[in-house]
C-alpha cells in the first residue's frame, strides 16, 4: 500500500488519547503516527462533511483544510454538527473551526469560507494527503475528482439522499474515479434535498474508515467498489464499480 | 417472465414506490424492462432513466442479481431476476 503521509512521532498526551483505538488490530501506534502526519481536505461541512472533519479531529489526523462558504441558517442545524445555535447568521467555517479545535486543540486547521470552484479547486486539493468529497453539487464533486486525478490523491466519495447513501473510494489510476462512475452531470440532481442527519452522518462516518485505513496502510474495503444503504429496510449492499477506458478524466492515468 | 425491479434515489421519491414486479416478454432483455417501467410513469421517473432521445442515462447505475451490469449491452434477462437501479445522489 502506497505511502499517503509522513508519520510523526506522538507525545506522551496523544498516546493518552489515541490508546484505546490503537488497541485496534493492524493500526497501532505506527497507524496513528501516520494520521498525526495526514492532512485531509474536506469539503463542505455540512451534513457529511460535520461528521467527517468531527471524527478526524477525534482520531487525531495532523491537519484538516475545511471548504465551506456562506453563514450558518436554521436549516443547516438539522445535520450541519458543527454548526451551533449561537453561530445563525455568522460564517460557518468559522463555528466548525471552533468545534474542531474545542474538541481537539492540537489540531491544526485551515478554515476556507468558499465553496470548491474553479478557481480554488487545484490550490485546495494540493494543500491534502487525500479529500473527502462531501459537496451537496455535482459541479463541486466533479471538480475535486479532476484535481484528484491530477494530483494523484485519493478522494473518499461520500453520498447521500433522504434515507438513503453511497460510498466508495477513489485511487486515481486503480480504480474508477467519479466521472467513470457518473459520465454526466446528473440531470435530476437537485440543490435542495431530503436529508435526516444521521443518514448523511452514517455515509460520512462509512467515509472516515475508508479514509483512516488507507492513511494508516489499512486496506480500504471501498476502492473499485460501491457501498449503497437505505436506512428505510435498513439494507446494505457493496457493488464492484469498473473504470471507464475512454473516461475523459481518468483514461491517460 | 416477472423481474422484480428496486427503485433507489429519486426513482423510489418518482415512482411512490421502491419495489415492483413487472411482467415481461420471455424474451425480454434490460432495455425492455426499462421501457415498460418507463410507461407506468410520469416525465421524473422517465428523465432519470432515459436522457431525450430514449437512451439508457449514463448516470443510471444498473444492477442485475447483485451484480453491476453493462447497461449499454442491454443483457438479457430471467425470469426471478432482481434489477435494481440506482440513481446519481450527492446529498450531505
Ligand atoms: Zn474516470
Amino acid at each position: 500500500m502506497t505511502e499517503w503521509t509522513q508519520p510523526q512521532k506522538l507525545t506522551d498526551e496523544e498516546r493518552a488519547t489515541y490508546e484505546w483505538q490503537m488497541w485496534v488490530p493492524g493500526y497501532g501506534e505506527a497507524g496513528q503516527e501516520k494520521l498525526k502526519g495526514a492532512t485531509a481536505l474536506v469539503s463542505r461541512c455540512g451534513g457529511l462533511g460535520s461528521p467527517v472533519a468531527l471524527e478526524l479531529a477525534a482520531a487525531g489526523i495532523g491537519k484538516l483544510v475545511i471548504a465551506h462558504g456562506g453563514n450558518v441558517k436554521h436549516s443547516d442545524l438539522n445535520r450541519q454538527l458543527l454548526m451551533t445555535y449561537d453561530w445563525l447568521g455568522k460564517p460557518r467555517v468559522e463555528s466548525a473551526e471552533r468545534r474542531l479545535k474545542e474538541l481537539n486543540p492540537r489540531l491544526e486547521v485551515e478554515a476556507v469560507a468558499e465553496n470548491i470552484n474553479e478557481a480554488n479547486a487545484a490550490e485546495l486539493v494540493g494543500m491534502a494527503d487525500i479529500v473527502f468529497d462531501c459537496a451537496p453539487l455535482f459541479t463541486e464533486r466533479f471538480l475535486m475528482n479532476r484535481e484528484c486525478v491530477r494530483q494523484g490523491k485519493p478522494l473518499i466519495e461520500c453520498a447521500m439522499y433522504s434515507l438513503e447513501g453511497q460510498v466508495t473510494t477513489i485511487i486515481p489510476g486503480q480504480t474508477p474515479c467519479l466521472t467513470c462512475i457518473y459520465p454526466e452531470d446528473p440531470p435530476a440532481w437537485k440543490r435542495e434535498f431530503p436529508v435526516f442527519g444521521a443518514v448523511s452522518a452514517l455515509a460520512g462516518n462509512i467515509g472516515v474508515m475508508e479514509g483512516i485505513k488507507l492513511i494508516s496502510g489499512m486496506k480500504p474495503a471501498l476502492a473499485g467498489k460501491m457501498l449503497y444503504y437505505d436506512t428505510e429496510a435498513m439494507t446494505f449492499q457493496r457493488i464492484a464499480i469498473s473504470r471507464n477506458i475512454d473516461c475523459p478524466i481518468c483514461r491517460d492515468i | 417472465m416477472k423481474v422484480t425491479v428496486n427503485y433507489m434515489g429519486q426513482l423510489k421519491a418518482a415512482a411512490g414506490k421502491g419495489s415492483e414486479i413487472i411482467e415481461c416478454s420471455d424474451d425480454a432483455a434490460l432495455s425492455d424492462l426499462l421501457a415498460a417501467a418507463a410507461g407506468q410513469y410520469g416525465s421524473s421517473f422517465v428523465n432519470i432513466i432515459q436522457d431525450e432521445t430514449g437512451a439508457i442515462r449514463p448516470s443510471l447505475i444498473v444492477i442485475i442479481n447483485d451484480v453491476t451490469a453493462n447497461k449499454d449491452a442491454s443483457p438479457s434477462l430471467s425470469d426471478g431476476d432482481t434489477v435494481t437501479l440506482l440513481t446519481a445522489i450527492a446529498g450531505g
